[in-house]
């Protein structure tokens, strides 16, 4: 979803609305009208005089109490850049747990400890859609940490090899660098667990020898 | 090993064979894939989509209805009897997998890991087929897809209601592909159904009932697509279109030879993974007696 905003030379540019949360882009005054333009300068036209020399307001929206129009937006703009800044901390905090997580597990590879390992690294995957569903905005974060769900699920703890693991870390260790987790982060994932034979779907057979004709 | 070819065109058992399959099967469908390129078509794909992606879209929608995993889980089993045998093995198999999950009772949890299964089966099928042969059908179910972006629940919604459209009203090219068919089979002098080739080829059950179906749609009136055909007839309708030049790939032993005999195409099975299982096992027990000779020999040094 973008914004279109007129910039100061005059062109049209495209805001995603995400990076507008984020507070990366100018003041927005996100009004009633619709009108989705640069906020004037306070103590211009809009509480002076208009175009016609007609008076309109000599009191400012704020001085009268009106957060609606002047001050509502731009508090709703900092309170979801916030919110973003928070979900963002939260998730690198997460990704940062559940990598260090994963590389107890590749310490312990081959070893009956490894099993430990493996389940707390699960119930900590599992806890984690709680936080990370919560905002839309790690939602791309969260089908990684479905994807090496799915990949644990499919998986026999004993035939893992430590090069599989360590993709399993590489896949994690996304939320710990990026700013942003994209689709195209997770869909880059999902190509590389399966490039290394990690199983990320259930795996069945059609059905018994006799079975096992046609499935159309 | 597969004979060589320019190419292998890909029935629905082998999309399974390599997304799901057991891995001798993956094993097969890679040997083949050495001897040939693999091509399938958007019909096929279509019955992908029918058959396990919307029936998991139905779990999906039974869990969330319930607000119970187990419940929902129950609820889409009990439907399971009128499923095909072999999609019913598919069905729980992918239920005893969603199972192995951590906290697999939570619903949001449960059905976001089953959300983002069902769109990755797409996106997985349509990365690992990258080339499609032209679909003389123009089958609509088999172009569906999900949006490749963020995870949102509204997709299952919006990818469900589209397929429930083409369901109900399809605008592709079945009944031209039917009249299409019969013409060239007819000028070819080819018998696809008649009771003496069901007699013909009774070993093989699965073209048996193809037949019945074959026969049933060419004394049809009916003047408008139904993919109601579609879902009896998809072997014969995948044996027909198959593209000249390619040999047919299939793990279907009980039709494919049969259809493919009649209709002059080559055709190549690969074998349920019983039958794989000797041939690669005993390589694996070399295998593993080697390796123990030389441990041994190790600790003898």
């Amino acid at each position: 979803m973008a914004i279109i905003l007129d910039s100061p030379s005059g062109t049209a540019v495209a805001y995603p609305l995400r990076r507008l949360c984020r507070g990366t882009t100018p003041d927005v005054d996100l009004s009633e009208d619709g009108g989705l333009l640069p906020k004037p300068p306070r103590g211009s036209s809009q509480h002076g005089e208009g175009g016609n020399g007609e008076t309109r307001s000599i009191v400012s929206d704020e001085d009268r109490g009106d957060m609606k129009v002047d001050c509502s937006p731009t508090l709703a703009l900092a309170g979801a850049s916030a919110l973003a800044g928070a979900s963002t901390e939260a998730r690198r905090e997460i990704a940062t747990r559940l990598a260090s997580l994963i590389g107890r597990v590749i310490e312990s590879h081959g070893r009956v400890r490894m099993a430990a390992d493996l389940q707390v690294l699960k119930r900590e995957l599992s806890r984690s859609h709680d936080v990370l569903a919560s905002s839309r905005h790690e939602s791309d974060y969260l089908s990684i940490v479905t994807l090496v769900e799915a990949n644990l699920a499919s998986m026999d703890w004993r035939s893992a090899t430590k090069q599989q693991l360590k993709q399993v870390e590489q896949a994690l260790a996304i939320g710990c660098a990026q700013s942003d987790v994209t689709f195209d982060h997770y869909s880059h994932a999902a190509r590389r667990l399966r490039g290394f034979g990690l199983p990320t779907m259930p795996s069945f057979e059609l059905g018994t020898e006799e079975e096992n004709s046609g499935a159309s | 090993m597969p004979r060589k070819t320019a190419a292998f065109f890909c029935d629905t058992t082998v999309l399974y064979f390599k997304l799901h399959g057991h891995s001798l099967h993956k094993a097969a469908v890679r040997n083949a894939a050495a001897a040939g390129r693999l091509v399938t078509s958007n019909f096929v794909r279509g019955e992908y989509i029918r058959g396990y992606v919307v029936g998991l879209i139905d779990l999906f929608f039974a869990i969330k209805e319930e607000n119970s995993v187990p419940d929902g889980i129950s609820v889409f089993s009990a439907e399971m009897g009128n499923r095909p045998r072999k999609l019913a093995n598919a069905f729980q198999s992918t239920v005893r997998w969603l199972c192995d999950h951590e906290d697999w009772k939570n619903v949001e949890r449960t059905l976001r890991r089953l959300g983002d299964l069902i769109r990755s089966l797409l996106f997985d099928l349509d990365d690992e087929f990258p080339t499609r042969s032209r679909d003389p059908l123009a089958c609509e179910l088999g172009i569906l897809t999900f949006p490749r972006s963020t995870y949102d629940s509204d997709h299952i919604f919006d990818f469900y209601e589209e397929f429930m459209a083409v369901l109900e009203r399809p605008t592709c090219r079945q009944c031209e592909f039917r009249d299409e068919q019969q013409k060239e089979l007819n000028a070819k002098g080819v018998d696809l159904h008649s009771k003496q080739q069901r007699s013909k080829y009774s070993q093989y059950e699965g073209y048996v009932k193809q037949a019945e179906w074959v026969d049933k749609a060419v004394r049809s009136h009916l003047q408008h697509p139904s993919c109601w055909y579609c879902e009896r007839l998809g072997d014969t309708i995948i044996a027909l279109s198959a593209p000249s030049g390619m040999t047919i790939l299939t793990g279907d032993k009980k039709s494919f030879p049969a259809l493919a005999d009649i209709l002059g195409k080559p055709v190549e099975v690969i074998p349920p993974v019983q039958e794989l299982r000797p041939q690669y096992g005993s390589g694996y027990r070399r295998r593993r007696k080697k390796g123990r000779k030389r441990g041994d020999r190790r600790k003898e040094q």
